[in-house]
């Protein structure tokens, strides 16, 4: 499959022609674009359980989660009682962080934004997942089966040459139901660094989800941190207020 | 005057075991103040050094407000520069973009700073001797990295791999992306490694998208041509910063200073244990003859000849202790010439911004000050106990003696 030069235009173009078209006509782009689109719905409230677990320990705590469109989340600790209220705000490509401990927002310089976010293993680049993907990567796919009816796909993407990336390639198992069943990211020797892994998959809020969600360092197993579905609901008012930051604050 | 030299000689020939002992420690004093001048010395060097080639240069040319703010928000423009400004005793000048980044691999995020150099002029800089893995940076439009052996380790990355730098723009604009590494380096000075990140400076100026520069070092021939070239450029750049290295970095400036001041506390306190040794030898030495000086005034030699006999023995004892001493010295000098190896204690060394390798170094102007501040010493500590040979009478020193 040739790859070609893109334009976010152009590829929306693309994605209204792929709902068009047959499916065996699927580029690995299209995929991407719809699985960015698919995990952002327009807006959507979400109840989930944490869990990370180290050799040592393991914690598991809960949050609710309010999005609005592609940009815009607000993630708020709920349990356990040490951590309630522990928010975590992005608008646009911003991100602040909430302690009521502190009593201080925190706008997080973009050099924090590889680093862990709650102590999980999910970076706040993970949570912040925008067009990055689409944008500075090069995509290929290396592997699809179909199984009732659904196919299964195997992407490959690599940075471009000055991309702003620090990983090798980055491997996305995506189901035509739009569910992605893994991504793995490999440092620049295609070594696997670290993987997220999607289990359970189900009807959640009128959607085919993975209910649970691993993610996993690959060089040492008992490191991994998983995020489950407690309640979902997509395309549900929310209130605009509910991304500023005194809906950060809690007040 | 023949008489009292032969005198003199032959007296002490006389004593010969005792003036042995003295001109033995005066060896040993003028042959340690000579190897631990040097080091000093040697020391003072590499302060000097470290401090200009850390991306210094005696005299630096920047935006007022840089100092206070590091970063690309307050730049120079590029064109300042001629060709060392034509200006005597500059021996050359270069150009800088610097900046605060980020840095990061696949597993590690470290801080830096990144530089964007122009190759062909950074010619004074501990640039220049780096041990290099890679190609490094070879000209100012260089897109590539070239980070130091130790960020390499921290990072978990190699030659060739690809890094993320993120940092602000002259325009406080997030900038972020990727760069190859390009050569990785090992710098005398450890602290470098993980100190900063080297890179083109056109690649620099277009990735943050600029023309502008952070600084300008500017290296004169001669340490003392400083202030006049410093002057000159303040008034021609009226608007910018002129700096000169002492200003910039105090506190090696300050040890600079102290180191050059403590030199000649030391030369002082070696002497005067000399002296008041030698004072003990001579006082011991002119007692024991009072005799035989009354009986040379006795038969008639002048008063100020058996001054002047004494001073003598001092002074042959003292210039030959002088020589052999700075002769002793100059060897132990040539064996360390290649630097005493301190890598031992580098972590120590590298806190107070030292080379791992202590290299001595002479100054001759030292040399002429222990020369002559020791003949003059020797001539006072044997004048005073002569003095008391003629202050007591003849007749007394032949009855007591």
């Amino acid at each position: 499959m040739t790859l070609r030069p893109f334009r976010l235009a152009s590829a929306l173009a693309l994605l209204i022609a792929i709902t068009v078209h047959a499916e065996d006509e699927i580029t690995a782009e299209d995929l991407i674009l719809r699985m960015i689109d698919q995990s952002r719905g327009l807006s959507s409230y979400s109840e989930m359980s944490m869990t990370i677990n180290r050799p040592q320990w393991q914690r598991t705590s809960a949050f609710a989660v309010w999005t609005r469109g592609r940009e815009d989340a607000l993630i708020r600790f709920t349990a356990p009682a040490k951590d309630a209220g522990n928010a975590t705000l992005k608008v646009g490509s911003n991100m602040w962080t909430y302690s009521p401990k502190i009593r201080r927002a925190i706008r997080l310089p973009k050099s924090m934004m590889s680093q862990e976010w709650a102590g999980s293993d999910f970076s706040y680049n993970d949570l912040a997942r925008s067009d990055k993907l689409f944008v500075h990567y090069e995509h290929e796919i290396v592997d699809s089966f179909e199984e009732d009816g659904i196919t299964t796909y195997t992407i490959e993407s690599r940075p471009k040459e000055s991309a702003p990336v620090v990983w090798g390639m980055e491997k996305l198992v995506f189901r035509s139901d739009n569910v992605v069943l893994e991504q793995t990211y490999y440092d620049q020797e295609l070594q696997p660094v670290k993987s997220m892994r999607a289990f359970e998959i189900q009807e959640l809020g009128g959607r085919m989800l993975a209910k649970r969600m691993r993610m996993f360092n690959v060089d040492e197993p008992d490191t991994w941190t998983e995020v489950s579905y407690e309640h979902v609901a997509f395309d549900i008012d929310i209130d605009d207020r509910q991304f500023t930051q005194f809906a950060l604050r809690g007040e | 005057m023949q008489l009292v030299l032969q005198l003199a000689l032959r007296n002490i020939w006389r004593q010969r075991r005792r003036n042995f002992l003295v001109l033995v420690a005066i060896v040993l004093t003028i042959g340690g103040v000579f190897v631990m001048n040097s080091l000093s010395r040697g020391m003072e060097q590499d302060f000097l050094s470290t401090s200009i080639e850390n991306l210094q240069g005696h005299i630096k040319m920047l935006s007022p407000k840089q100092l206070d703010e590091p970063g690309l928000k307050h730049l120079i423009a590029n064109d300042l520069v001629g060709d060392g400004f034509g200006i005597d005793g500059v021996v050359a000048t270069t150009s800088r973009l610097r900046s605060p980044a980020v840095v990061m691999s696949e597993r590690e995020t470290r801080g830096v700073e990144i530089v964007g150099i122009d190759p062909i002029s950074e010619t004074h800089s501990f640039i220049q001797h780096l041990e290099l893995a890679g190609e490094g940076i070879l000209n100012a439009d260089e897109p590539g990295l070239l980070i130091g052996q130790r960020l390499a380790e921290d990072l978990k990355t190699s030659l060739g791999r690809r890094l993320v730098v993120l940092l602000v723009g002259p325009n406080d604009e997030a900038i972020e992306t990727g760069f190859r590494v390009r050569g990785i380096f090992k710098a005398e000075i450890g602290g470098y490694e993980d100190a900063y990140a080297l890179t083109g400076l056109r690649a620099l100026q277009k990735l943050v998208g600029t023309d502008a520069i952070t600084e300008v070092s500017v290296y004169v021939g001669d340490l003392a041509q400083i202030p006049d070239v410093q002057a000159y450029l303040a008034t021609q750049f009226p608007q910018i910063d002129v700096k000169s290295w002492l200003e910039l970095d105090p506190f090696t400036g300050e040890m600079y200073t102290v180191i050059g001041f403590t030199i000649y506390i030391l030369i002082a306190v070696f002497l005067c244990t000399l002296i008041f040794g030698l004072i003990n030898a001579l006082v011991t030495a002119v007692l024991e003859r009072t005799r035989e000086f009354g009986m040379l005034r006795a038969v008639g030699m002048n008063s100020r000849l058996v001054v002047a006999q004494v001073v003598i023995e001092c002074v042959i004892i003292m210039l030959s202790g002088l020589v052999l001493g700075i002769g002793g010295g100059l060897l132990v000098y040539l064996w360390l010439a290649d630097g005493i190896d301190l890598s031992a204690f580098a972590a120590g060394v590298e806190a107070f911004s030292m080379k791992t390798r202590m290299i001595p170094h002479l100054v001759g102007e030292d040399f002429v000050i222990i020369g002559l501040a020791s003949v003059l010493l020797g001539l006072i500590a044997s004048y005073f106990p002569a003095r008391r040979i003629i202050k007591t009478s003849i007749l007394q020193s032949l009855r007591d003696g």
